[in-house]
């Protein structure tokens, strides 16, 4: 058994460490999931007048499929994160949360319906009776992809029975299918927003339609009533118009924005910078001689110079390899000492610094000098660009994009895990040293530690026990 | 930059402030009212239970930013009260009057609106806010990695006295480890889904410097009525962007009058009762013990590093005079470093460690959201992209720095071991290979 207070720090730094993780990974499985939904078949949009009984009356139809494990999994991780995203929805819409209320029995079954082989067969839209153009890729499409609408009425039956009717060109024909066919609830309602909602936004933003039906129907011509995957047709989707102007609309005022900080009116400086003053010559508070605030900064900046230093440390020991140093020209070998001696100059100014920042905390004085705005500089990060590209990422490859994110996980674990062994090392190593007299269970603690400490927890090293012969 | 069809006779006269604080109001999404501004300069108490929701409001938002684990905001007005006081506190306000403000929130309008221009101009508010709640319609990237797994608070429920058996520790690391490895698999599914979605719908972005569409934009086409939320939100943002430049365009005028508010001060200074203040310390990362903890931190982190500088600098120091000494004794100059060369070395190391001092070029923009836009090696990017190539650069060096930090902890360690398992009698130990 490990100390008390040992015990309490190991076991709060670990599980901090493994809730951190699980966080992200929940994050991650929140984002696969939503690209998961967007790469199978798209159903079309449904009418913005679903009646809520339709997503009852279609369970027993899919209850006759036996969906294999593989597919019960994904539709849990699919639960799990529709659940999420509509919980964080309704944090946000406060004025929606009511109606929203019955949502949450909604999203299962519409994950039932996805998930399910039978819900492959798509049915079409009822209201969707505009003659639809075949597809341009149907070649490739396969059967159950691309379901023509009156195939709605064999939902019950298995992918296979599908296949057949999919070559069938009866897509011209006006389809009737009553609405409860719709395997499909209305997205809208799964994510907690009713459909009934009146679509404001689209009048504001000044469209022309006057509800998204028309407009839908103007924007993905040949779009309509089938169903498709992102791969097929995705080269033909079209952002509606509204939002194209509501974006840019965004664009150009954020660049308006950013042109207000950059050039600041030297008149209002002035009348901060004396309102300021003014309040300051009122301060009567004792306080420290910074503001706590700006120590946090301060420190923060520290650790993060210290981390910067080390990591220049290494790289000037790592050119041309430490073995290597006789080999080093005149030149490599004085950049070095001199970038070294620059180093150790550097920390002592931190260090400096730092004591500076600990006098300053315990000074406490009466007015203090709040000379301008320490946040004011650091605003430029945030916000938007001014242009659409200044805050791209661009990558050319799938690999590269894989070879970014595995490296920046493998930097926050390295950091993550850096920090754990310092926490260890701490409190395993004075163990150690403190307790004398090897037995049993101290020999298994002394491996335990030495696996930690040095292999990583990967490798043992064997203790052998040398009995001493007679 | 003006605001179309507002010439600048309009930034004065009557009518001007109640219009630049409307704006300001807007701005902050319609939460003041200018009518409360007027009641606050003569210190009416209708208006402080209006300020004091308006300044918590816009303190919560800003300090969840930061948080890895975001709390919930207190209910109740005396708790909001009290959390305004600390972060003002904080941020070094002093004025003593403020810290008495009843918890009730019964008077004291005139000191919460000195507080709140205060805290405009100090945090620059306005500003904040839009950042903060910027709406993002892109697939975004974080290239900085300060916030990945970062530990946050758990509770615990520790039994048997508190203590635990290493073999629970072990375990809880093993469970970590597991962990790093379903990230890892996570993250390279995510990363391949997402590039089937920029493959697929490559030319449909009406901007051809970003070319193809990101998953809330194709989410506002596939479930169109669920992504009005998106689009509101973005709607919301355009209006307050909007007021804020018109703000922008009128503050002087409020500066202005904040100067015949100062000049008002309806309580009189100085404030006879010079009573202690106590405030409880709410937020944990600002409070002058945790303060304490993280400077020691950092000092040992930094001591460690001058200690080992030392040494490498004195083997540095040494092995280059011997071969300067060594050198001088055949030629009576160094041969192939003349003194012109060493300064320009000098000089270039300066450059080096003072580009390192402002954190590097990238890390300056590592710290913002990226929109992850997806170009076919060969197509011509547009200026004032950001490479993924010098990001995995970067990154590399990073991990190879790390990597030697934690191995050299390792040896530390090692070394600290072995000294003890010479005291072992008795017992063989035998290192893994």
């Amino acid at each position: 058994m490990l100390p008390a207070s040992c015990s309490h720090r190991l076991v709060t730094e670990l599980q901090g460490a493994l809730a951190a993780c699980q966080k992200k990974e929940e994050e991650l499985q929140q984002s696969i999931a939503r690209c998961r939904v967007l790469l199978q078949p798209w159903e079309v949009p449904s009418p913005p007048s679903p009646e809520p009984a339709r997503s009852t009356e279609t369970k027993p139809a899919f209850t006759a499929h036996e969906p294999t494990p593989k597919e019960l999994k994904e539709l849990e991780l699919l639960n799990q994160a529709l659940e999420k995203a509509l919980r964080v929805r309704k944090g946000i819409s406060q004025v929606q949360s009511s109606k929203s209320a019955s949502s949450g029995k909604v999203a299962p079954s519409l994950v039932t319906a996805q998930a399910g082989p039978g819900a492959r067969p798509r049915t079409s839209n009822p209201k969707a009776c505009v003659p639809a153009k075949p597809p341009t890729t149907s070649q490739r499409a396969s059967g159950r992809l691309k379901k023509p609408a009156r195939v709605s009425s064999h939902r019950g039956k298995a992918p296979g029975n599908a296949l057949t009717h999919a070559g069938q060109p009866d897509n011209s024909m006006p389809i009737k299918g009553p609405a409860q066919l719709c395997p499909l609830p209305s997205q809208g309602q799964v994510l907690g927003l009713p459909t009934s909602t009146p679509v404001s936004v689209l009048r504001e933003a000044g469209t022309t339609g006057p509800s998204p039906g028309p407009e839908e129907g103007k924007i993905q011509p040949g779009l309509r009533s089938e169903a498709f995957t992102l791969e097929e047709k995705g080269i033909q989707l079209q952002l509606p118009l509204f939002y194209k102007k509501i974006v840019s609309r965004n664009s150009s005022l954020w660049a308006q924005v950013q042109h207000y900080h950059s050039s600041a009116d030297t008149a209002v400086a002035a009348a901060k910078a004396r309102f300021l003053k003014r309040t300051k010559a009122t301060f009567d508070l004792p306080g420290p001689a910074i503001s706590l605030s700006e120590i946090q900064e301060e420190v923060t900046r520290l650790d993060q110079a210290c981390h910067l230093l080390t990591q220049h440390l290494e790289e000037t020991l790592d050119v041309n390899g430490e073995a290597a140093t006789a080999s080093l020209s005149w030149e490599q070998e004085y950049h070095r000492l001199v970038t070294l001696e620059g180093l150790q100059a550097a920390v002592e100014r931190h260090l400096l610094r730092l004591q500076e920042l600990r006098d300053a905390e315990e000074q406490w004085l009466g007015p203090r000098p709040v000379e301008s705005s320490p946040w004011g500089s650091a605003l430029g990060l945030g916000g938007k660009g001014s242009h659409g590209s200044t805050n791209c990422l661009v990558y050319t490859s799938v690999e590269e994009l894989q070879t970014m994110t595995a490296l920046k996980l493998r930097v926050a674990m390295l950091k993550q895990q850096i920090h754990l062994e310092k926490v260890l090392m701490e409190e395993l190593l004075p163990l150690v040293k403190s307790e004398s007299p090897a037995g049993p269970a101290q020999l298994a603690l002394y491996r335990a530690i030495h696996s930690q400490l040095c292999e990583a927890g990967e490798r043992f090293s064997i203790l052998v026990r040398d009995e001493p012969s007679v | 930059m003006g605001l179309p069809g507002l010439r600048p006779r309009e930034r004065s006269g009557p009518g001007a402030l109640p219009r630049a604080i409307s704006a300001l109001s807007r701005a902050l999404r319609g939460r003041p009212r200018p009518e409360t501004f007027r009641k606050a300069k003569f210190d009416l108490p209708e208006a402080v239970a209006e300020l004091w929701s308006l300044l918590f409001s816009l303190l919560w938002p800003v300090h969840q930013e930061g948080a890895v684990a975001p709390g919930d905001p207190p209910e109740a007005l005396e708790g909001q009260i009290r959390f305004v006081k600390w972060v003002l506190h904080c941020y070094g306000y002093g004025r003593r009057h403020f810290y008495q403000l009843p918890e009730v929130g019964s008077h004291g309008s005139y000191e919460l609106l000195l507080a709140f221009s205060w805290l405009l101009v100090y945090l620059s508010l306005p500003e904040r806010f839009l950042y903060l709640n910027c709406v993002y319609q892109g697939d975004d990237a974080w290239i900085c990695s300060c916030k990945d797994l970062a530990s946050y608070p758990v509770p615990l429920a520790l039994s048997c006295k508190g203590r635990v058996d290493i073999r629970y520790v072990q375990w809880l690391l093993g469970k970590l480890r597991f962990q790093w490895r379903s990230l890892y698999a996570s993250q390279q599914e995510q990363c391949t889904l997402l590039n089937k979605i920029h493959l697929y719908t490559r030319g449909c972005h009406p901007d051809p410097s970003i070319g193809h569409l990101s998953v809330p934009e194709i989410e506002l086409l596939r479930f169109p009525e669920s992504s009005k939320q998106m689009l509101q939100q973005l709607e919301s943002e355009n209006s307050c962007l909007e007021a804020f430049l018109e703000w922008k365009h009128m503050e002087l005028v409020y500066w202005q009058w904040m100067d015949t508010v100062l000049d008002a001060n309806p309580i009189g200074i100085p404030n006879a009762d010079k009573q202690d203040v106590f405030l409880p310390e709410i937020l944990q990362y600002c409070s002058p013990k945790y303060l304490t903890g993280e400077m020691d931190r950092v000092q040992k982190n930094l001591e460690a590093l001058r200690q080992r500088l030392q040494e490498t600098v004195n083997q540095q120091r040494a092995a280059w005079h011997t071969k300067v000494s060594r050198c001088s004794q055949r030629l009576p100059r160094l041969p192939e470093l003349s003194t012109a060369m060493m300064k320009e070395i000098q000089k270039t190391v300066e450059c080096e460690l003072a580009a390192l001092e402002q954190g590097c070029g990238v890390k300056s923009w590592s710290h913002r959201l990226q929109r992850l836009v997806f170009r076919e090696a060969g197509e011509p990017s547009h200026s004032g992209t950001h490479q993924m190539t010098k990001v995995i650069q970067v990154l590399r060096r990073e991990e190879a720095s790390l990597e030697k930090t934690f191995r050299r902890l390792q040896e530390e360690c090692q070394q600290e071991l072995a000294i003890l398992a010479r005291g072992l009698e008795g017992v063989i130990w035998i290192l893994p290979p």
